[in-house]
């Protein structure tokens, strides 16, 4: 009985050199299951496929490019159709050393998956389940903030979980930003007490993402909101309390150079603007107290649980920066004036720890300054492979902010290739730089060392003209790399979804679905996700959005396969309900029931059933079993 | 006659999968003796799967599947991990060697690992020589 059509796809001619398509030709149609073959060019053209009138009742096998992005290109089809996907290109042309290699692999692969479709089930109808309209964010830097408003303002309600106690990241700690020089926090400040006023916005400081269970549009995510030892909802931000606490601490957001109180609000744009407590400093003397007319403060607060139903969930945590203690040449924490460039940024911030003069740890002006780059990016250790992206440009920012302070310093740059590639990088910073009398010197700096009267001695070979220097400076800034945090990996095994082998979030497609991830419904945008500067986190920011609203407004969410239960068959072992890794298998009366919005559709109850109760799409054992002797018939 | 070559066949889980596409994305080569079968998850992998592909004349499955680390939780893989080598000491019993049924751990980034293991792997089961279970059954008999 002749029934399946085979579709083979050259790759726009690109895999003919890889595999021989007259040689599969011949060989599958000795097989007597096989009714039609066409050999096409370039499957994914949408006319190609209207153009071959397929029949709904036929099956199907596709010889192309990989299933992940095969199943858009067929998805009209695969609801009632048996189609079966057979990877020749990246798992056979692409990984073959020969073309003979190739085309037998080819075969092979075919006539497995010519097996498994003729034993295949039509699919059952298509579940379609609703889906919650609102959306967490997971982080509140400039990435998190640009794209809850982006959904709130869509009409949608979105919830930030921020771990600190306030939204903003790392940009509300910078200066100013590149290439414009214009002041940081202002530019981000109005956009925080907008996404603070926003009605369908709820920011959750001092949180962080537990667990989540569950599939794309019904994720029920479990926050625990660590205490503040303050009730928001009476604090008024006034800041009577911190008038009285006897007791200073340093300040994360000022990076440890200027103190706070132990009950404190961490910047004056701070949002929500609303003041905590730092348990580990906090003496409790009861003084606040005393002062707070609203009575907010509680010193017994507990951490408390929060459980959220949300539909899409977007992962904006950022990054760490590097550690430069693992780099011991530069002698960072040992010598006073070897600082890193986020300390600097708060150093020459007016409202910084020195109110925006740039002193030395000894009380003395900086004069002579060096800049290091790449100190923990494009190595392979003690950092990461990557280029860090940012530092070329805010180091060639930070150089000319010095010069903006004081017209007689001299600045150097350590650099060992200058990436200026952005908007306005090379016109607004570098050639101003080249101007401004910076100098730039070829070198990754092999040692700082002291001199006996307290500066900084940085040797290094000029790899322009392969000569040796010393430079002696008052002070040397260290451009840090960005560094994947602990945090993220933690979260990412809490969703589900993949690091790459930097650590950062790995995306579906680097080049066409940059922003999804294995887990449908789980969207990344920022520095998590990869090296990147403010602007090109605000725009994964908006694009996350968009992907979050699209799937909003692209109505109820049809689910591939879910496992089934044959009543007559289960026994109640109960077995599946250990199997499954979602939880979605619960027991009812003496049986078991799949919960359809929570299956993954992964299999792993199948397998665990001992009276082979359960199905799921044509993933059973007896598809497998013929597709298995199809790959292994000669 | 040509040189014999050992049949493979390694079921892949989706994640491990997409490391396979990896694989083949950045160009790295490994033995064409390999066919990869694609699954929803590596704990679908019944055990009788295995016994049914070396009946077949495999002389090895693998079975690639994610880090148990990058799972929400663990159960998947470690089912996997159970079965496996409780199958491996099953066929040691009927003079299969165990380095027959492999486990890989493999992320959906990690072309480059799969694409070395797998050449090793492969070499090892040449050393090994074949399998040939069907004729051994039937001798059996």
């Amino acid at each position: 009985m002749k029934k399946i059509t085979v579709l083979l796809c050259t790759c726009g001619s690109t895999l003919l050199d890889n595999i021989d398509f007259n040689m599969v030709s011949r060989e599958l149609s000795r097989n007597p299951l096989v009714k039609r073959i066409e050999v096409l060019d370039g499957i994914c053209k949408s006319s190609i496929i209207k153009n071959l009138k397929l029949d709904a009742a036929e099956r199907i096998v596709v010889a192309a490019c990989s299933n992940r992005l095969l199943e858009a290109v067929f998805k009209s089809l695969l609801s009632f159709s048996n189609v079966e996907f057979v990877n020749i290109r990246e798992h056979c042309a692409w990984a073959c050393r020969e073309r003979e290699e190739a085309t037998s692999k080819a075969i092979r692969l075919l006539n497995g998956g010519i097996n498994k479709v003729v034993r295949s089930n039509p699919p059952q109808s298509s579940d379609c389940l609703g889906i919650v309209r609102e959306a967490m964010v997971v982080g509140g830097g400039i990435a998190g903030v640009r794209c809850a408003l982006d959904i709130a303002n869509a009409g949608y309600r979105v919830y930030i979980i921020e771990k600190e106690p306030s939204i903003g990241g790392i940009m509300a700690q910078l200066d100013k930003t590149f290439p414009t020089l214009d002041c940081s926090i202002c530019i981000e400040g109005p956009l925080l007490s907008e996404a603070g006023r926003n009605k369908n916005i709820v920011i959750i400081p001092n949180s962080e993402v537990v667990s989540v269970k569950g599939r794309v549009g019904d994720f029920r995510v479990l926050v625990k909101l660590n205490p503040t030892y303050v009730d928001p909802e009476k604090c008024n931000g006034c800041g009577e309390c911190a008038n009285v606490c006897p007791v200073y601490q340093p300040n994360k957001y000022d990076v440890d150079l200027k103190p706070v109180k132990a009950i404190y609000c961490p910047f004056a744009q701070a949002v929500p603007l609303k003041y905590v407590i730092n348990k580990d400093h906090c003496i409790e003397c009861g003084l606040c107290m005393s002062v707070c007319t609203r009575a907010a403060i509680n010193l017994e607060d507990k951490p408390k649980m929060l459980e959220l139903n949300v539909g899409a969930i977007v992962v904006a945590i950022g990054s760490d920066l590097f550690d430069p203690r693992h780099k011991p040449e530069y002698h960072y924490g040992e010598y006073d004036n070897v600082i890193t460039n986020m300390e600097f940024e708060r150093i020459i911030c007016a409202s910084g720890p020195t109110g925006g003069v740039l002193l030395r740890r000894d009380g003395k002006p900086a004069k002579r300054i060096a800049f290091i780059q790449c100190v923990g990016s494009r190595e392979s250790a003690p950092g990461i492979e990557e280029c860090s992206y940012y530092c070329c440009a805010a180091s060639m920012k930070e150089a000319r902010l010095i010069l903006e302070h004081d017209r007689d310093a001299k600045v150097f740059i350590f650099y060992n290739e200058l990436r200026a590639f952005g908007k306005g990088w090379e016109d607004l910073l570098y050639r101003r730089c080249l101007e401004d009398g910076i100098v730039f010197i070829r070198s990754r700096p092999s040692e700082i060392r002291r001199s006996p009267e307290g500066n900084l001695i940085v040797v290094y070979e000029d790899t322009l003209t392969s000569k040796r220097g010393e430079l002696e400076v008052d002070m040397v800034i260290l451009a840090l790399g960005f560094k994947p945090s602990n945090r993220l990996a933690k979260l990412a095994a809490v969703l589900g979804v993949s690091v790459d082998s930097q650590g950062f979030i790995e995306e579906t497609n680097a080049k066409f679905k940059p922003l999804e991830t294995k887990v449908r419904g789980v969207y990344v945008a920022g520095t998590c996700h990869g090296p990147k500067d403010i602007v090109e986190s605000a725009v994964e920011g908006s694009a996350a959005a968009a992907l979050v609203i699209s799937l909003f407004r692209g109505g109820n969410v049809r689910l591939s396969e879910i496992a089934r239960i044959l009543e007559n068959k289960c026994a109640g072992c109960g077995k599946c309900i250990l199997a499954c890794q979602y939880d979605a298998i619960v027991r009812e009366g003496d049986k078991v029931r799949v919960l359809e919005s929570i299956c993954n559709s992964c299999g792993a109850c199948i397998s665990s059933c001992p009276q082979e109760a359960i199905s799921l799409g044509n993933w059973g054992i007896e598809q497998l079993a013929s597709q298995i002797s199809g790959m292994l018939s000669d | 006659m040509m040189a014999w070559k050992p049949k493979i066949i390694a079921f892949t889980c989706w994640c491990s999968n997409s490391g396979v596409d990896q694989a083949g994305f950045e160009g790295f080569k490994y033995p064409s003796n390999l066919v990869t079968l694609r699954v929803p998850c590596s704990a679908i992998v019944n055990p009788s799967l295995v016994i049914k592909a070396f009946e077949e004349g495999a002389d090895a499955v693998l079975i690639t599947a994610c880090k148990p680390f990058e799972l929400r939780r663990i159960a998947p893989s470690r089912i996997t991990a159970a079965r496996v080598s409780l199958l491996r000491r099953l066929l040691k019993t009927v003079g299969i060697e165990e380095s027959r049924v492999r486990i890989l751990w493999i992320s959906s980034n990690e072309g480059e690992v799969f694409a070395k293991e797998v050449s090793e792997i492969v070499g090892e089961i040449e050393k090994l020589g074949p399998l040939d279970l069907r004729r051994k059954m039937l001798e059996q008999l």
